[in-house]
């Protein structure tokens, strides 16, 4: 009860910390995908799924180790901090059952690269967001 | 062996046995199928620990090919593109690692660090061992190095390295790749290799570059190597943690590293453990059960066998008492009829005493019943006694004479007991105790030299007699009878002779009375007669009496001689003389001493005058048992003269008693008193005592020594102690023997010649004069008289009473005289009171004389006073 507590605390105090930079999960806007749910998403970006809720093949796009955002997202869609997230990868690699998807430098590069290639999805900040791009993920 | 094998069938011995073979068989399973669970499971651990090297060799493999394949390209790019334009190269083709985990990093021939991806922040490795081992050597060899720290990246490394070669192959600088050791053992999986499970590269050195156990990740630890390897897929403690494990090692091939996975015993185990511990506990239970109901069938059997024994036991116990027992044993088995009423009874079961009893085997018993056998039985009230104790239970018994012809025995004993469906009679035959019971009875009442009743038999006939008297207002008469002269007969003809007088009186006296009247016997010479039904004049028996003293006094033939005996009876009257038995005993008893005293052959009534004779005699005897002890006696001395000088030459001393009361007693009136209940013994020795005491003190106050003589009665010639008393007296007076005369009657001595012999010459030989008392008044033997050693004889008074006026006793006093002389004993004269009769002896030769002439018994003082003048 307590840790649940906590747990809302956390998420409501960092919510607040991130409003003004909120993200957006993106894919092409020539995709057929308009919507995802933040587990399908972490998914995808944790290398569990390969391919999209509808069988088309999926391809996720990082943001730089360190970078606030990627932190940040990573916190709030698969609720796991860099350090676990690197304990993650660590396993997948050395188990060679996956590798971290690649990094850009950042939400521009990721729009650009998305927006003509429906196979992909990455994560930029909302302020980044054009119509090139379809927002399938809110993250508060 | 056959006793051993009969054992194991019986149930409480098979039972145990079985249980424990049960048992046995249970654990062994038990015991069996852990060791082959235990096993199975240790294959499957070495099983699975050989799976995991395979798995984890590959990976480690495949992750170290990937690092030198990225060591590769890095040097490729390196000394194509030169340090700083390499990686951003290979970033923009996606060929770096993941920067997450791997820092890649370009270091020049100096040893600075030109790149590195994630951005870090440029140091020199110069002194690093790696750096050093590259510039040293010409290889293309991927140094691993261990764990370690540098400043531009704060985390522990591993550092994955290659050489950088210039164009013309000088050293110029190298490559690296560092990994945390983390990612060596990131592969480690709870579900396969538990919390206590180990992962682990470790170099040919020895030194761990890599280790995790459970979420414990470690590096640096120096291990065996070789060790672990010779101990692949055994069992062994782990020296880094002391936990035992399953270890596999494998080298990796073209590396200096080797793989090591190893597998915690206690957790790959532990499903064993918990199966063991099941299976023992299931185990555990099934025993406790299985002995739990062996215990209750076990204790069920052994009730059942106990209880058998105890039958059986009670069975052998009836068997051999019944058997063994005095009495006769008849089980009986009531018969009914349909109506459930008893008929008659059938003899189950009888000992062989019963068989004795009836006379019949006991197989002629069983063939009967009661009623036919004993057909008396239905009326003599037997039947229907057995009937009642068949149907109400209990006990019954009595005894009784026997009445039926059947049993052989003059007085039973029954003893009914009402069992389940019968009853059983115990039987004894009592004859020889009702005999016994009579003969005692009889013994106990009857004299037995007679067969008269005896004085109990006797009281009880006359309680009887006078509670009857008593109804009928009659008079009963109780006459005491004794023989006259039996103690001579019984002294003379011996006791035989005596007993067949008792007999001869008894019948005649039997003889004489009616068949009322009962003769018993007290003891002795005396004889007691209960006459009843007697009416108001007593004297109406007086004819009884008389026939009675006529039939004792006829001649009885005894021992060949014919004796005659007479008898005195003393009559007692109830209601007249007393009321009951003691009174009229005493009475009858006092009127007989009467008859005595009145010469005897007579019958005398009791009157009140006799009862105070006897109160008389009472309290004196009562008053002379106090005189010797309050100094009431004493003694006088009367002087005994010589003839022939006048002179006083002895003294007899006389026993005198003073009574407080009564003033002087006559010694005529208490000596036969003290003879009688025997106080002369004590008597007779303090006069002899005091006596000799007088004498000596005569002695010691310087006056002529004196013989005192000291007369002795019957009772103490008798004493066998006699001799010694008087040796006692002498000296514990210091009187010298010669000075004493001890004066004895004829008859004393007479009445056993041969021991009075033996006891005068033991006095004679101490000293001692004697003399004969009372001469001629008694019975004398002059034969033993002359065997006798006495030194004088004392002519009875009774004699010179009449000296002077009776020529017969003149003629006794000069042959007493005469004799005397001819067997030379001196002679003496007492109760000499006139001249003419001292003078008549003095004639006659008589040598002493003593009486009243001379002087009176006087006391001791006035003896003294008589001898000084002659000084």
């Amino acid at each position: 009860m307590i840790r649940k507590l906590l747990c809302c605390l956390m998420l409501a105090l960092l919510a607040s910390a991130t409003t003004a930079a909120e993200l957006v999960v993106v894919v092409s806007a020539h995709s057929t995908i308009t919507t995802l749910r933040a587990e399908q998403v972490a998914d995808i970006f944790l290398s569990e799924a390969t391919r999209f809720p509808d069988g088309s093949e999926v391809v996720a796009l990082d943001l730089p180790i360190g970078s606030p955002l990627r932190d940040d997202f990573y916190l709030k869609v698969a609720n796991r901090t860099p350090a676990l997230m690197k304990a993650y990868w660590t396993k997948k690699i050395f188990t060679g059952r996956g590798q971290p998807p690649r990094e850009l430098p950042n939400s521009m590069a990721v729009r650009k690269l998305i927006a003509d290639n429906p196979t992909l999805i990455g994560y930029i900040e909302r302020s980044a967001l054009d119509g090139s791009v379809r927002p399938v993920l809110v993250v508060h | 062996m056959k006793r051993w094998l009969r054992m194991c069938l019986e149930t409480q011995v098979s039972l145990p046995l079985f249980t424990i073979v049960l048992l046995a068989v249970v654990w062994a399973t038990t015991l069996h199928f852990i060791d082959s669970e235990a096993a199975a499971s240790r294959d499957m651990t070495a099983e699975s620990a050989s799976e995991l090297i395979a798995t984890y060799e590959a990976q480690v493999a495949r992750s170290i090919n990937g690092i030198e394949q990225t060591l590769k390209v890095l040097k490729y790019s390196a000394e194509r593109q030169g340090a700083l334009g390499a990686l951003p190269e290979l970033q923009a083709h996606g060929l770096l690692p993941s920067g997450l985990v791997f820092v890649v990093s370009i270091v020049d021939a100096q040893g600075d660090t030109v790149a590195s991806n994630p951005v870090a922040k440029p140091i020199n490795v110069g002194h690093q061992e790696y750096f050093r081992f590259h510039q040293q050597h010409r290889s293309s060899y991927t140094f691993i190095s261990q764990a370690m720290r540098d400043e531009a990246n704060q985390d522990w490394h591993l550092h994955f390295t290659r050489r950088l070669d210039d164009k013309n192959g000088d050293f110029a600088g190298v490559v690296i790749v560092e990994v945390e050791p983390a990612y060596f053992t990131s592969g480690y999986e709870r579900s396969r290799l538990g919390e206590q499970g180990m992962l682990g590269l470790v170099g040919d050195d020895g030194v761990v570059r890599a280790l995790r156990v459970g979420d414990k990740q470690s590096f640096g630890q120096q291990v065996n190597l070789a060790a672990l390897q010779s101990r692949q897929g055994v069992q062994a403690v782990s020296t880094l943690d002391g936990v035992r494990r399953y270890t596999q090692v494998r080298q990796l091939g073209g590396l200096r590293l080797s793989a090591m996975v190893g597998l915690s015993e206690q957790e790959q185990m532990a499903g064993f453990a918990a199966q063991r511990r099941q299976l023992l506990w299931e185990a555990g239970v099934a025993s406790a059960v299985l002995i739990f109901l062996a215990a209750l069938v076990w204790a069920w059997v052994w009730q059942g066998a106990k209880a058998r024994r105890r039958v059986r036991r009670a069975q052998e116990t009836y068997a051999a008492a019944s058997e063994s027992n005095m009495d006769a044993f008849f089980v009986l088995r009531a018969i009914r009829n349909k109506d459930g009423v008893v008929v008659d009874f059938k003899f189950s079961a009888v000992n062989s005493r019963a068989e004795q009893l009836t006379g019949l085997n006991r197989n002629e018993l069983r063939a009967q019943t009661l009623c036919t056998w004993m057909p008396s039985a239905r009326h003599n009230g037997m039947f229907e006694q057995l009937v009642t104790v068949t149907q109400r239970g209990g006990v019954h018994q009595e005894e009784g004479p026997n009445m039926v012809p059947q049993l052989r025995a003059e007085w039973l004993h029954w003893q009914v007991v009402g069992v389940e469906g019968g009853v059983v009679a115990i039987v004894r035959d009592i004859t020889e105790r009702k005999r016994a019971e009579e003969r005692i009875y009889h013994m106990a009442h009857h004299d037995t030299l007679t067969g008269l009743p005896n004085r109990s038999l006797i009281v009880d006939r006359l309680e009887q007699s006078l509670a009857h008297a008593e109804r009928n207002k009659e008079s009963v008469l109780v006459a005491f009878i004794d023989l006259d002269s039996f103690k001579l007969v019984n002294d003379t003809l011996g006791h035989n002779a005596g007993d067949d007088l008792l007999k001869e009186v008894a019948k005649r006296m039997v003889g004489c009375v009616r068949r009322e009247d009962t003769v018993g016997r007290f003891g002795g010479d005396e004889f007691v007669l209960v006459l009843p039904h007697v009416n108001d004049n007593p004297q109406v028996l007086e004819p009884l009496l008389a026939k009675i003293l006529e039939a004792v006094v006829q001649p009885v033939v005894l021992e060949g001689q014919k004796v005659q005996v007479s008898c005195s009876i003393g009559v007692s009257v109830y209601p007249r003389d007393g009321c009951d038995t003691d009174t009229l005993m005493m009475h009858a008893d006092a009127a007989m001493y009467r008859a005595k005293e009145s010469g005897k052959n007579n019958c005398q009534f009791y009157t009140r005058e006799m009862n105070a004779g006897l109160e008389e005699k009472l309290a004196l005897t009562e008053g002379l048992r106090k005189a010797l002890d309050e100094q009431q006696l004493f003694l006088a001395y009367q002087p005994k003269i010589d003839l022939g000088t006048g002179r006083m030459f002895g003294v007899e001393a006389l026993l005198r008693w003073q009574h407080p009361e009564r003033g002087r007693v006559s010694p005529a009136q208490f000596i036969p008193l003290a003879e009688e209940n025997g106080l002369i013994i004590p008597i007779g020795e303090w006069v002899l005592r005091e006596a000799c005491r007088q004498a000596r003190a005569w002695q010691d106050a310087g006056l002529p020594p004196l013989s005192v003589s000291v007369n002795v009665s019957a009772r103490q010639f008798d004493d066998p102690r006699l001799v010694e008393r008087v040796a006692a007296a002498l000296a514990s007076t210091g009187l010298d023997a010669r000075w004493l005369e001890l004066e004895l009657t004829e008859t004393m001595v007479m009445r056993n010649v041969q021991q009075s012999i033996g006891k005068m010459r033991e006095l004679e030989a101490m000293g001692i004069a004697l003399s004969i008392d009372d001469f001629g008044t008694g019975y004398s033997s002059l034969a033993a008289l002359k065997s006798f050693p006495i030194s004088r004889l004392k002519i009875d008074q009774s004699f010179v009473r009449d000296l002077c006026g009776s020529a017969d006793d003149q003629a006794i006093t000069c042959a007493i005289i005469s004799l005397s002389h001819q067997l030379d004993m001196k002679v003496i004269a007492e109760g000499v009171e006139t001249e003419q009769q001292r003078r008549f002896l003095h004639a006659n030769g008589c040598d002493e004389v003593q009486g009243y002439l001379f002087s009176c018994p006087v006391p001791a003082e006035e003896i003294a006073e008589m001898l000084e003048p002659v000084q």
